[in-house]
């Protein structure tokens, strides 16, 4: 990496910096409980819950953390948190 | 913008002005608290930062935001603000810069400098009517030098500074701050204390706080999973359990009148909360501390019974 002098951090550059890779469980949807009330995208502290079209969600791996927060706060226990295998 | 209040999170603006790929903890509850109170600012501010744990989530080449980044240190992202106000105001004035691009100006610090070490330029800045924004993240104790104790450590807590044992079983033995009441006491046009697991209340804060010109203040109880010690998974039940017990009341003031946002009609034993954390762990095992126990619970109800919200 070159560090230029005066150089510039471009907006949302930390997006290079793929946190997935921390994760030691992985949160995994079951739509067929999914009621659509999008808590699990409002207490993800990293953003890494994405809305679909069919408004349903999904989640974005790249960023993804493993926290476990969603899995925790969703109401109808439709996100199961799975152990990583690498 | 309209300060009609929301009711559902599905009135939370979807905009996300903070990116994915910071370096903060998982599950850190000061990042969601960041990331809500984005949403209800918008884009065009610009963050004036003193040295903690959010210090690192702007580090060149790197930033997770589309806004601007001061770094100050401890003390002073007050005066920084301050500065960066006159500045955007001598533009505008000049004619350089269009008043419709002028930038709010958010202070953003741990309670390392908000309890401590910045509370004089605070003091001032308040004082001489700075209008600005400051967002105090409270994981209530020195975070990202290895959590030591500060003004915002609640009595009682294990800290690095503050272990519980020997001569001391009791962990940090002073009380937390006051810093609502103590800003408070400068008549600031509006202050209010938030939460992670409250962000409609949150949004609702922002938008109210919007209409004033001058101090705009707000303290968020931020759990800290490696600070506080328990599973990152638990860091907004947790954030919620503090506001069920009243150990952490939502309010806010306007020009220095206290209302509360929210009263849990009946209060949680403020036990629930605290054996939930490490940091607490010494007051139930090897021995049930129970007069220290007591001790907290009656300051919580004290403070209840002062606001005459529990009788
Ligand atoms: C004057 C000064 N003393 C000490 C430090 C070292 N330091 C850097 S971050 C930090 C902790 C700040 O605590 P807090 O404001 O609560 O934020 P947190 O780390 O908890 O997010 C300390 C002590 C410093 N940067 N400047
Ligand atoms: S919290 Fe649960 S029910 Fe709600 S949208 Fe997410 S997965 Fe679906
Ligand atoms: S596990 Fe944590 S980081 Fe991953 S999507 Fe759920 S809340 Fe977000
Ligand atoms: S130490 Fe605590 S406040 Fe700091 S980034 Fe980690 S969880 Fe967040
Ligand atoms: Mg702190």
């Amino acid at each position: 990496m070159t560090i230029t002098l005066g150089g510039v951090c471009e907006p949302g550059s930390t997006l290079v910096n793929k946190t997935g890779g921390w994760r030691t469980f992985r949160p995994v949807f079951d739509y067929d409980k999914c009621i659509k009330c999008k808590l699990c995208e409002l207490l993800c502290p990293d953003m890494s819950v994405d809305a679909r079209d069919d408004g349903f969600f999904e989640f974005n791996y790249d960023f993804c953390k493993g926290c476990g927060i969603c899995a925790n706060e969703c109401p109808k226990d439709a996100i199961e948190m799975v152990l990583e295998e690498k | 913008m309209d300060t009609i209040p929301i009711r559902s999170i599905r009135e939370i603006p979807p905009e996300e002005n903070m990116l994915s790929g910071t370096p903060a903890c998982a599950g850190c509850g000061g990042l969601l608290t960041l990331r809500h109170c984005l949403k209800a600012l918008g884009e065009k501010i610009v963050i004036v930062n003193a040295a903690s744990c959010f210090t690192l989530l702007s580090i060149y080449p790197f930033t997770p935001f589309k806004n601007s980044w001061l770094y100050t240190a401890m003390a002073c992202a007050p005066a920084g603000a301050q500065g960066v106000r006159d500045a955007l105001d001598i533009l505008i004035k000049k004619g350089k810069l269009d008043p419709e691009e002028d930038l709010k100006v958010v202070v953003l610090t741990g309670d390392g400098s908000a309890y401590d070490m910045g509370l004089s330029s605070t003091s001032g800045a308040i004082y001489r009517n700075l209008d600005f924004y400051y967002i105090c993240y409270d994981n209530e104790a020195y975070g990202n030098t290895g959590f030591q104790q500060s003004g915002a450590t609640p009595f009682a807590s294990r800290t690095a500074t503050s272990p519980p044992g020997g001569a001391r079983p009791t962990g940090a033995q002073l009380q937390k701050k006051d810093l609502f009441e103590i800003w408070n006491s400068h008549r600031p046009p509006y202050l209010a204390t938030i939460s992670p697991a409250y962000p409609v209340d949150l949004v609702n804060k922002f938008r109210k706080a919007e209409q004033y010109k001058g101090p705009k203040l707000f303290i968020s109880h931020s759990s800290c999973p490696p600070g506080w010690g328990f599973d990152p998974s638990h860091s907004v039940s947790l954030a919620k359990l503090a506001v069920e017990t009243g150990i952490w009341p939502l309010k806010e003031s306007v020009h220095g009148k206290v209302e509360h946002t929210f009263v849990p009609k009946k209060f949680k034993p403020v036990e629930d909360y605290l054996k939930e954390q490490e940091r607490f762990a010494h007051l139930f095992k090897p021995v049930r501390q129970e007069d220290i126990l007591k001790s907290i619970q009656e300051t919580v109800n004290e403070y209840w019974r002062k606001h005459k919200l529990l009788s």
